[in-house]
């Protein structure tokens, strides 16, 4: 190993050291290595880079490695933590399924729910046209052949015979009677469960789902940057479903 | 084995050992670069090599009980860095000086004793 070759290893092996501190040590074995016969052997006088190397850094204050088992700490933590953000993860996603997932099967009118002996419904008199405005609400429509408006909400309601229906902020089912035809909503969450009489619906923002038999509902969507499911024509259906969608997801329930 | 086992001994007696020699030296030379120390221990039949005097010579600067400095030589080459006592190292030589001949004056007693 020429002189050269051996200040550079000499220079890899004092790794650690602070520079000024090695620049010392390599100049000064340099100019040491310059006054020796050039032929003559650096390792044979000074050991191998490495050795000397050694006996500097016993003496320095070297920049401590990452040991392995820090290394392997962090790995440990590493992975105990991206265990712990998936789990995280999946429970939120868990919690927002259920907490975003339908009470019951709204398609089923025969669910206890809707029962009239279950607590919180009431019913009136309902002879006018109803139109319905639900605004930030959850709401689930159903027809039924009564001239009676029947109607169960979270948070309590009253409703006036011949005044729009409105809703707001809350979470209602509702009994329509037949001649109801308008509905509007915005921001809101809406299920119509197969709707025996036509309907104009208008929405904004608003999530629609329909429970409906394709061949007894004639559906006619007129979006504007909304996501739409494919539903089929079928013009000789008894009822008619116009929907006026903006911004909005209409969807089969 | 009982070579390697001498081997470590000697290591370590003579890295104390040393670092008074290289004191003594600088307390009668005032200064010295790194060869010329070399030379001077050589010349009083001490066996060091270059691997051991150079990072002796730096754990002794680190310690603060020598001073250093870089001058270019006359004769032209390479920048020398040499060597002086400083105050902390005025101060320890007397005091390894004691301890060195305490010692030596012991392990004669020993030799009478035993």
């Amino acid at each position: 190993m020429n002189h050269v070759h051996y200040l550079s290893e000499l220079k890899k092996a004092l790794r650690g050291i602070d520079r000024q501190t090695r620049d010392d040590i390599l100049r000064e074995i340099k100019g040491h290595l310059a006054e020796m016969d050039p032929d003559a052997s650096a390792e044979a006088r000074f050991g191998t880079p490495e050795q000397l190397a050694e006996q500097y850094l016993q003496d320095e204050t070297v920049s401590p490695p990452i040991s392995n088992k820090v290394v392997s700490t962090g790995k440990k933590l590493l992975v105990w933590l991206s265990v712990m953000v998936t789990l995280i993860a999946i429970g939120l996603l868990a919690a927002g399924w259920y907490f975003s997932r339908d009470k019951f099967d709204y398609a089923d009118e025969n669910a206890a729910e809707l029962s009239p002996t279950q607590a919180g419904w009431h019913s009136t008199n309902w002879q006018s046209e109803p139109a319905i405005d639900i605004k930030q609400a959850h709401v689930v429509v159903y027809w039924h052949e009564h001239p009676t408006l029947r109607w169960n909400c979270s948070r309590s309601q009253q409703f006036t015979e011949g005044e729009v229906i409105r809703v707001e902020q809350n979470q209602c089912l509702f009994f329509l009677p037949k001649q109801f035809s308008q509905l509007r909503a915005t921001q809101a969450n809406v299920v119509l469960v197969r709707p025996n009489a036509s309907l104009e619906a208008t929405t904004m923002q608003s999530k629609l789902r329909l429970a409906i038999k394709d061949k007894l509902v004639q559906i006619d969507i007129d979006s504007q940057r909304s996501a739409v499911d494919n539903f089929s024509a079928e013009s000789a259906a008894p009822v008619s479903l116009k929907i006026n969608a903006n911004e909005s997801t209409i969807q089969r329930y | 084995m009982s070579d390697e086992l001498y081997d470590k001994w000697l290591v370590q007696f003579r890295k104390g050992f040393l670092e008074l020699c290289v004191l003594r030296t600088l307390a009668k030379n005032r200064s010295a670069y790194g060869l010329q120390l070399l030379q001077l221990l050589e010349r009083a039949e001490l066996e060091v090599n270059e691997g051991t005097l150079y990072p002796l010579l730096n754990r002794m600067h680190k310690n603060g009980w020598l001073e250093s400095s870089w001058e270019p030589p006359t004769d032209g080459g390479h920048p020398r860095r040499f060597y002086s006592l400083s105050d902390t190292g005025q101060d320890l030589l007397p005091r390894m000086l004691t301890s060195f001949e305490t010692n030596a004056h012991s392990l004669e007693l020993l030799e009478e004793l035993t």
